[in-house]
């Protein structure tokens, strides 16, 4: 039913959205996830440093 | 004599494929040992507890829920009224997840000697039970795929659709307004969602006119912007009348 081939990573971002000052993941595709603030910017940095190591 | 009300009317209502006739229907009827009220939040059957009956749920809401380490529940299937909840454990004699009532509820109580009997004696209706297990399996499928594919407007979507498609073919609600004595904790625990992440997800819905979720009762608003955005496609519930957009 879903159009995206899982073989390859997803070329497109997931959308970021607050709410009651928790940070919310959605997409792509089944992500869906909630973090504090912390959390998520722990996990933002982490996200960009392994975007530069893929890139080389 | 005063008849005994038939408890088995909703069982299978709206499939055609697996429909009682009134002597299977009779054969069923005469298969319940008794009746049991069970207050909302109470666990009706335990993981891992012998069992040596199956349950058909006659009022209200039931979930079957399986906990991780740290005691947090996922509700991996819910169950409306006619569904035979745990027909599994007659050759199981145990469930592998928690049977929960999400509302006060009522069950018959099925002994697996009389689920037996029917089974020795009735290939037709045994096919019949068969096949409501299988629905059941249907439906886990479904599940999966939504947890694995949609993101959480997707999956609250899909559940709304999937539970007003279910009550409608039994006749408790239609697609378009039903009862559902869920909160939005419920809700992220059959979706994978947190509370908040739901919270956001029902405030999107209701902004875009699509479905309103209040007091307990599901409205929606435009129900082929619900199906399309749920990716919900009814044909594993096997309905001879399947809604349309």
């Amino acid at each position: 039913m879903a159009g995206t081939d899982l073989s390859e990573p997803f070329n497109e971002a997931g959308q970021v959205s607050v709410e009651d000052g928790v940070v919310l993941v959605d997409g792509p595709d089944g992500v869906a996830i909630s973090l504090t603030p912390a959390a998520a910017r722990t996990f933002g940095e982490r996200l960009i440093a392994a975007a530069d190591e893929a890139q080389g | 004599m005063q008849a005994r009300p038939i408890r088995t009317g909703l069982v299978l209502k709206g499939r055609k494929i697996a429909r009682l006739t009134p002597a299977e229907r009779a054969r069923l009827e005469g298969a319940i040992s008794e009746v049991r009220t069970v207050p909302a939040r109470s666990i009706l059957v335990h993981k891992g507890e012998h069992l040596e009956h199956s349950t058909l749920l006659l009022r209200g809401f039931l979930s079957r829920a399986v906990v991780d380490r740290l005691g947090q529940s996922q509700c991996v299937s819910l169950h409306i009224a006619g569904d035979l909840v745990d027909l599994h454990a007659y050759p199981m004699k145990q469930l592998d997840h928690d049977v929960v009532a999400l509302s006060d509820a009522e069950v018959a109580i099925l002994p697996h000697r009389a689920i037996k009997a029917i089974a020795e004696r009735d290939a037709e209706l045994t096919r019949k039970l068969w096949f409501a297990t299988l629905l059941d399996a249907a439906m886990h499928r479904e599940w999966i795929f939504r947890l694995g594919r949609l993101d959480a407007l997707g999956r609250v979507c899909h559940f709304f659709a999937e539970t007003g498609a279910r009550l409608q073919a039994v006749g408790i609600g239609t697609v378009e307004r039903y009862a559902l004595p869920m909160t939005q904790t419920d809700i992220g625990q059959a979706c994978g969602l947190t509370s908040v992440h739901v919270s956001r997800v029902l405030k999107l819905l209701r902004d875009g006119e699509i479905c309103v979720f209040k007091d307990g009762a599901v409205e929606v608003l435009n129900h082929e912007s619900l199906v399309r955005r749920g990716q919900f496609d009814p044909a594993y519930l096997y309905l001879d009348d399947p809604p349309r957009p």
